[in-house]
């Protein structure tokens, strides 16, 4: 029989990740044999191949009937030399002409990005997209914020997985994005711009090795003052996010690193730090309170005042704390576990959006409608003294809630909210609430992630995510602007 | 040498594409199973995925590596094919998995526990989707951390969050199993379970902070 005086051998690292291949592998079962997968191939390549030289047989038909241009000696002996060519030829016109028959859709009346009416019945205007370009191509984004239309910054990664990797700045000046700074062997993960002249960026260094392999080997810390980025000591080994309340008080949430040549080399131990008129130093305070649990989301509308969602695995429940005058008190109200994410305006007046996972997790305390549907997203409003859930259209609440991408308000009566719902396979939806009306926002068909809002007005908001690309067979990450039913994509 | 089989792809060379494919058909299988619930459709999308390798060969750069754009490849018709099935697909539950002959290799099937290995299998299904799709494409497709970013279209720092989350939730959830079974000795299950906790604590923070 197992000791409880020592951990369970079958559940460190090794021994857990081999009990997970073994049970992969049996579920699963073997991969099919290359060779056998190779001769289904070649019969698709071959079917197409032969599709194509009918196609240019057609054509060829066609411009002697019609008169076309005859095609070059060029264009029609590619296929003597290879077959493939004109296939591939095929591939992308056929591409090509599913783009355009998007266009065409679009400008035909925007049914497909026409925004849906929530269960309120509000309809917005069809939408359009544009495309248009970064300075630089991105793998990954770490945030998008805008000051106005005219002034805004991105931070993002490119050359992902290489030994080029690099974090990367970006400014937008209200007509396109240039770079502004790139920082070598670097994740840029949050970025947080109090004013023009004010802002900060944290993130990690990363070493890449020749096999690709990644190893953390120290956190980076970014001051923008005065016209310049600056590298600032770090209070933490792992920096993952950062929220200025002004610019004398922030606080930041990190990690110590604790597996030194692992790629996976921190085990999640978080850590908290404030920045208090320009000291950063490790924040004490949770250990005061009690004993700090799982850190969800922490939010602040001044330096005296901010809530944290903290999860207990011990009862199954995300407990709200709330930070007043220096100390963190944990309240009484506490939630089904899964993702919460504050958006708070005032001291007395804040947004919390829960993510529920639906039947089989632990219900909701404190908000007795929560308790019968943890489906979902629920949305709960603070006026100073309690929290209060919001109703929310049935499609954010009819199904279970894997997380809160992003949510944001920038007014009491304005706020965008983006999550990924579902169980097998989650799907993003987006909503924007104004003047207490949820209207769901469709974004275009190739786009199939988003993350993080940066308003700028009602129906005018910026955001990252991901665009899956069918023509290059690559995903792309982008900055997207949706402005009164336009999409732009910078990609 | 694999550089000289892409460029020979590229100029179109089918027997330099077939040592691609025979090369990672089953890195592309497994990123396809983990994608796609059903072993058809999972099976159907990669035929695609390879013609779609195919045709973008001639835009791809030898100057990145090879073996992400094509999981990018796989994964985007593995997206693709998942929009056109979604009103057909059905969450994958562990009563649903396919029964194929257990691994011969001893060493590793030492470390089971029960044939079935029920006590992970109902821990995994405590976990959130994306993060049992994490585990998947780590522990069954074998990808490394940029990989699994690429593959699933999120910041690599939250694949690690996705990552170490799940897994210390499963720990937890593992050791809860245990201990219900021997109640009055909890001291070691909760610091366990705090550490599980704090181990969930930055992963959580990172993503909605």
């Amino acid at each position: 029989m197992m000791s409880h005086d020592k951990p369970r051998d079958d559940l460190h690292d090794g021994a857990l990740e081999a009990r997970l291949r073994l049970h992969y592998q049996s579920s699963y079962g073997p991969p099919p044999n290359p060779a056998q997968v190779w001769e289904q191939v070649e019969q698709r390549l071959d079917q197409q191949m032969i599709a194509a030289d009918t196609i240019e047989l057609e054509e060829r038909e066609d411009r002697r009937m019609f008169g076309t241009k005859p095609a070059t000696s060029t264009q029609i002996g590619a296929a003597e030399n290879a077959r493939h060519s004109a296939q591939r030829s095929g591939g992308r016109l056929r591409t090509i002409a599913a783009i355009a028959a998007t266009f065409l859709i679009l400008a035909m009346g925007g049914s497909i990005f026409g925004l849906l009416a929530s269960h309120h019945g509000q309809k917005t205007s069809p939408a359009a997209t544009i495309n248009t370009t970064l300075p630089i191509q991105l793998d990954a984004i770490g945030g998008v914020q805008m000051l106005s239309d005219s002034n805004g910054w991105a931070i993002g990664d490119t050359a992902f997985r290489t030994e080029n990797q690099a974090g990367v700045i970006l400014h937008f000046d209200g007509q396109r994005w240039t770079v502004v700074k790139t920082i070598a062997h670097a994740q840029l993960n949050c970025l947080d711009m109090l004013s023009s002249t004010e802002g900060w960026i944290t993130g990690d260094f990363y070493s890449v090795s020749q096999s690709g392999q990644e190893t953390t080997t120290g956190s980076l810390l970014l001051h923008y003052q005065q016209g310049q980025w600056v590298q600032e000591p770090a209070p933490m080994q792992i920096m993952f996010s950062i929220k200025m309340v002004n610019a004398q008080f922030g606080w930041a949430v990190g990690a110590p690193i604790t597996h030194e040549g692992d790629p996976d080399n921190w085990n999640g131990y978080s850590q908290t730090a404030v920045y208090n008129n320009g000291t950063w130093k490790i924040d004490s305070s949770w250990t005061e309170a009690g004993t700090p649990e799982t850190l969800l989301d922490a939010a602040f509308s001044s330096p005296t005042d901010g809530w944290a969602a903290l999860a207990d695995n011990t009862t199954g429940r995300t407990d709200f704390w709330q930070y007043r005058n220096g100390h963190w008190t944990k309240t009484t109200f506490s939630v089904a576990d899964g993702g919460v994410s504050f958006a708070l305006l005032t001291p007395t007046n804040g947004w919390a959006a829960l993510c529920g996972r639906g039947p089989g997790h632990p219900a909701s305390q404190g908000v007795a409608e929560l308790d019968s549907q943890d489906n979902g997203v629920h949305l709960l409003h603070y006026v100073g003294t309690a929290w209060t859930q919001i109703s929310l259209p049935a499609k954010l609440t009819s199904q279970p809630c894997q997380y809160i991408n992003g949510f944001s308000y920038s007014s009491s009566n304005d706020g965008w909210l983006t999550a990924s719902m579902g169980d097998s396979n989650p799907t993003i939806v987006l909503f924007h609430v104004h003047n207490g009306v949820w209207t769901e926002v469709r974004y275009p068909e190739t786009i199939s992630t988003l993350y993080g809002f940066s308003i700028v007005a009602a129906n005018d908001v910026w955001m990252g995510g991901d665009l899956s690309s069918e023509a290059s067979g690559s995903g792309t990450v982008f900055i997207a602007h949706y402005d009164k039913g336009v999409w732009t994509i910078f990609q | 040498m694999e550089d000289e089989l892409i460029r020979n792809a590229q100029r179109g060379d089918t027997v330099a594409f077939q040592a691609l494919v025979e090369r990672y058909s089953a890195v592309a299988w497994r990123v396809a199973r983990v994608l796609l619930p059903e072993r058809q459709a999972a099976e159907d999308a990669l035929q695609e995925a390879w013609l779609d390798a195919w045709r973008g060969l001639p835009s791809y750069s030898t100057t990145r590596p090879f073996r992400p754009w094509l999981l990018a490849v796989v994964a985007n018709r593995c997206r693709m094919t998942y929009r056109r099935r979604s009103l057909e697909t059905v969450p994958l539950l562990p009563k649903h998995a396919e029964i194929v002959p257990a691994p011969t290799n001893v060493e590793v099937d030492a470390l089971r526990r029960e044939p079935d290995d029920e006590e992970l299998i109902a821990a995994l299904a405590t976990l959130a989707a994306e993060q049992r799709r994490v585990l998947e494409l780590r522990f069954f497709a074998d990808l490394d951390l940029a990989e699994i970013a690429l593959v699933m279209s999120i910041p690599l720092g939250t694949v690690k969050s996705r990552l170490n989350r799940a897994l210390a939730t499963l720990r937890a959830n593992m050791t809860d199993v245990l201990d219900a079974g021997n109640a009055g000795n909890a001291d070691h299950s909760r610091k366990q379970t705090a550490a599980s906790t704090r181990a969930n604590a930055a992963a959580r923070g990172e993503e909605t902070a």
